[in-house]
């Protein structure tokens, strides 16, 4: 019996790792999505994958599985040799940045393992996160991989392929810091240390135009947990500084923060939202009340730009003495891939601006598609606008090397194809970065 | 952190709001420290706080024209919700409206707590509302009052109350008194026990004989359940207008005495004859707590009326149907088999009511009443 359980495993977990395709593409994840289905029952499976909507999508809280059930299989009902392939999925979806992403989700669930042995008792820990496959992962339709518990909830919507959404993104914390295994964790310690230092390397009169006079108890674009839907109610006016007007370096240690959040969805999508959110620095507005430090109760701290949206929150315990802290990214228009907005459900990756890759700022409209999208030798941009002068189109790697560098480019007025030769470069993950007027948009390429 | 909860009461010129107010998201909105000095709130800080409420609550008509709002008390008690106990701020507001406005269709201005904590919100809920049939005991949440998160504002409540009637309420009233006897076990039992007794006569001077027909069973079960709720309705009338709260823990403790005095009769009879007497005034007894609990409610005199004649009238429905029911217990008494039911329903009677008794003395739940609200 052990002989064959140990055979199996191995079986299995080769199944697993036989999805060799670029990490964090969406082949990857269909691929192992398909291998966990592969050694579940059906009641697993029909627990797990639901047929893919919005009214699932919203299902999440910050309130413990058992005041707030969450949608999906428990990690805690799964066969270790499930729980291996699941976290293998989760890693695809979550990146491997150090500290954030996976490393994040592993140490979130060992606090609350924490929490469960330290007086929160059978509402709390590791085994109540559930995982969910809203829609039926595939290369082509709309599905999101859901990963929810008490203190976080992945939400990553795909659509024919690309990721659409990685947002919203809730993460909290209690204790602040928890020894596990003789290694002490403090899970959100980064995002608290960068939004603070963030908020510290402002002068007096910019943190008097940062500050509200308002008193946060926690953070207001939470989990509806019964009440009001808080979805797609940004506040239409921005209120606080307007990162513009700062220095380069406290530019920096903006994107330094928003980076805490942004790193918990796989390094392709992140460089690529990272670069929208960098474009996008100028017009991003932050804000705090209580304490730049961000060590007492009602300390608050946001980040409000055309498309970031970030909050954290610093509350009494509730299990444990202290303060404890509540946190979520959100995206403008890619919550949820975009689904419920009134722009509907996105159809190009994360960090293209909107659902044609138009982006709007001082009279630029400039609509962009690529196909074929992955291709092999050839790509054909299709470029759309009314009199816009592109000044390049860049080939730039996933770090952010440029390959190839296209800078003739006549003015585009109607509509215009333009040609990529990509029989130079090697196999890989690309992005066709366009520059018009000091402004930057990518789409993602990949070359098989 | 908990929320705040708005309960509003209609009557017929007025409006009652009573608010509870999670102390620590009330103390971030004043910005003054309470916690631990609760004891100042009732006193030192009092018209402070009232004058606080008065200007973050308030009622106005479609047409914008503001109701007189007043404060009737503030307290300050313990609470607990799923994360634990804490303390809270309960305020009782009276909005004694103009002779034009509709209180059935209106605006709600509030934004306590909320204008400064903009992450609090407020639960709204119809507490009682006597023309829908709506009574504390199933009172509705109807909204919420929270940060509109777009607009960086908090909106006015447009409360609009569905249009109900007299009948309504009198239905509503009915069904209650009928709900009254038919989920309150002590009552319940107290009628049995005198149904128990109603055909028997006494022998030996002290010893329940058999049965001695139906002639005599039917007029005595008549006149004792007659002076029960003869009594019964007088104390419910006298109480329901007056505010006599603080005797409510002692008239649940002689309830359960009744309970016992009559078990004990019912296995040995020691008021043969007096029966109607000692029930009419047991039924004064059990009538003056539910006459409290009308009082608590607050609801206007004319509806209060009808009220009355509404519940007394389900009481009677019930206790007549419980009587059909045990038509065949009667019959029963021609038997010896009669003797052991009625001292068996007797001695469970009064084992129970002893630990009731306990328990409206003690205030806490014991075993035994624990055991009994689980299995009904």
């Amino acid at each position: 019996m052990k002989k064959l359980i140990f055979t199996l495993s191995v079986f299995f977990s080769y199944q697993a790792y036989a999805c060799t395709g670029i990490t964090g593409s969406v082949d990857n994840i269909v691929c192992l999505a398909d291998s966990l289905k592969s050694t579940m029952t059906s009641t697993q499976i029909a627990t797990m994958q639901l047929s893919y909507s919005y009214s699932n999508s919203q299902v999440w809280s910050n309130l413990p599985t058992t005041f707030q059930p969450r949608l999906g299989i428990s990690l805690g009902s799964l066969s270790s040799i499930q729980l291996s392939i699941a976290k293998l999925l989760i890693k695809e979806v979550s990146g491997m940045t150090s500290m954030e992403g996976y490393e994040e989700f592993e140490q979130l669930l060992l606090a609350d393992e924490y929490l469960k042995n330290n007086g929160g008792g059978a509402s709390y820990g590791s085994g109540l996160y559930y995982l969910c496959f809203n829609g039926t992962p595939s290369l082509t339709g709309a599905f999101s991989i859901k990963l929810g518990g008490h203190h976080l909830h992945i939400e990553n919507t795909y659509n024919n392929g690309v990721m659409v959404g990685g947002t919203p993104h809730f993460e909290a914390i209690e204790p602040l810091s928890f020894v596990s295994s003789s290694v002490t964790y403090q899970p959100i310690n980064e995002e608290k240390v960068a939004l603070s230092a963030m908020l510290t390397s402002l002068g007096t009169s910019e943190l008097s135009t940062a500050h509200l006079s308002s008193t946060f108890g926690d953070i207001i674009m939470g989990a509806t947990n019964g009440g009001t839907s808080k979805d797609w109610t940004f506040p239409t006016t921005k209120v606080g500084l307007r990162v513009g007007n700062l220095t380069s370096a406290q530019k920096t240690k903006v994107l330094d923060a928003i980076k805490t959040y942004v790193l918990d969805v796989d390094d392709i999508d992140a460089n690529a939202i990272i670069a929208q959110y960098t474009s996008d620095l100028d017009e991003t507005y932050i804000a705090y009340s209580g304490n730049t430090s961000l060590a007492s109760a009602q300390d608050y701290v946001r980040i409000d730009g055309p498309n970031v949206w970030i909050e954290f929150s610093v509350q009494n315990g509730i299990v444990m003495s202290g303060v404890h802290y509540h946190s979520i990214w959100r995206d403008h228009y890619r919550d949820y891939g975009g689904q419920g907005s009134t722009a509907g459900l996105q159809t190009t990756q994360v960090g293209t601006d909107t659902a044609t890759g138009i982006f709007n700022e001082n009279n630029i409209d400039i609509g962009v598609s690529v196909y074929p999208n992955p291709t092999t030798d050839y790509a054909t941009l299709l470029l759309s606008g009314n009199n816009i002068t592109i000044q390049a189109i860049n080939l730039t790697d996933i770090n952010g090397k440029i390959v190839k560098r296209i800078s003739n480019i006549n003015t585009i007025d109607g509509q215009q194809i333009q040609l990529i030769d990509l029989s130079d470069v090697a196999n890989g993950i690309y992005f066709i970065e366009l520059i018009a007027d000091k402004r930057k948009n990518a789409i993602k390429l990949i070359k098989r | 952190m908990p929320n705040s909860v708005v309960n509003f009461s209609f009557g017929e010129n007025k409006i009652r709001l009573k608010l509870e107010i999670p102390i620590t998201e009330f103390q971030s909105a004043i910005k003054k420290d309470l916690q631990g000095n609760e004891s100042k709130i009732e006193t030192e800080y009092k018209s402070e706080i009232a004058n606080y409420f008065l200007h973050h609550v308030k009622i106005r008509s479609k047409t914008g024209e503001l109701q007189p709002m007043s404060l009737a008390d503030i307290k300050v008690q313990k609470t607990s919700y799923d994360f634990g106990e804490y303390t809270e701020l309960v305020v009782n507001l009276i909005c004694n409206t103009l002779p034009q406005f509709n209180n059935r269709d209106f605006i709600f201005d509030y934004d306590a707590v909320i204008h400064q904590v903009v992450t609090h919100f407020a639960l709204i809920k119809i507490h009682q509302d006597f023309e829908n049939g709506i009574t504390p005991e199933d009172s509705i949440i109807v909204s919420t009052v929270h940060l509109d998160i777009a607009s960086n504002t908090i909106k006015p409540l447009a409360i609009k109350l569905e249009k109900g009637s007299t009948w309504k309420g009198f239905n509503k009233m009915v069904k209650l008194g009928l709900h009254h006897i038919y989920t309150g076990l002590d009552h319940l039992l107290f009628i049995l026990l005198l149904i128990l007794i109603s055909p028997l006569i006494l022998i030996n001077n002290n010893q329940w004989g058999n049965f001695s027909g139906w002639k005599y069973t039917i007029k005595r079960l008549f006149k004792i359940i007659s002076a029960f709720t003869l009594g019964h309705c007088i104390t419910l009338l006298i109480f329901s207008f007056f505010n006599l709260n603080g005797i409510s823990k002692f008239i649940e403790i002689c309830i359960s005495l009744t309970i016992i005095a009559t078990s004990i009769h019912c296995i040995k009879p020691y008021f043969y004859n007096k029966e109607v007497l000692i029930t009419f005034i047991f039924g004064l007894i059990h009538g003056s707590a539910f006459g409290i609990t009308l009082n608590e409610w607050g609801i206007s005199e004319n509806q209060k009326l009808i009220s009355l004649l509404g519940f007394n009238l389900g009481i009677e429905l019930m206790q007549i149907i419980i009587v059909l029911f045990c038509v065949p217990l009667i019959y029963l008494s021609k038997y010896l088999i009669f003797n052991k039911i009625r001292v068996a329903v007797a001695s469970i009677t009064i084992f129970i009511s002893i630990f009731w008794t306990i328990e409206r003395i003690t205030d806490t739940p014991n075993f035994i009443t624990e055991y009994i609200n689980k299995i009904i």
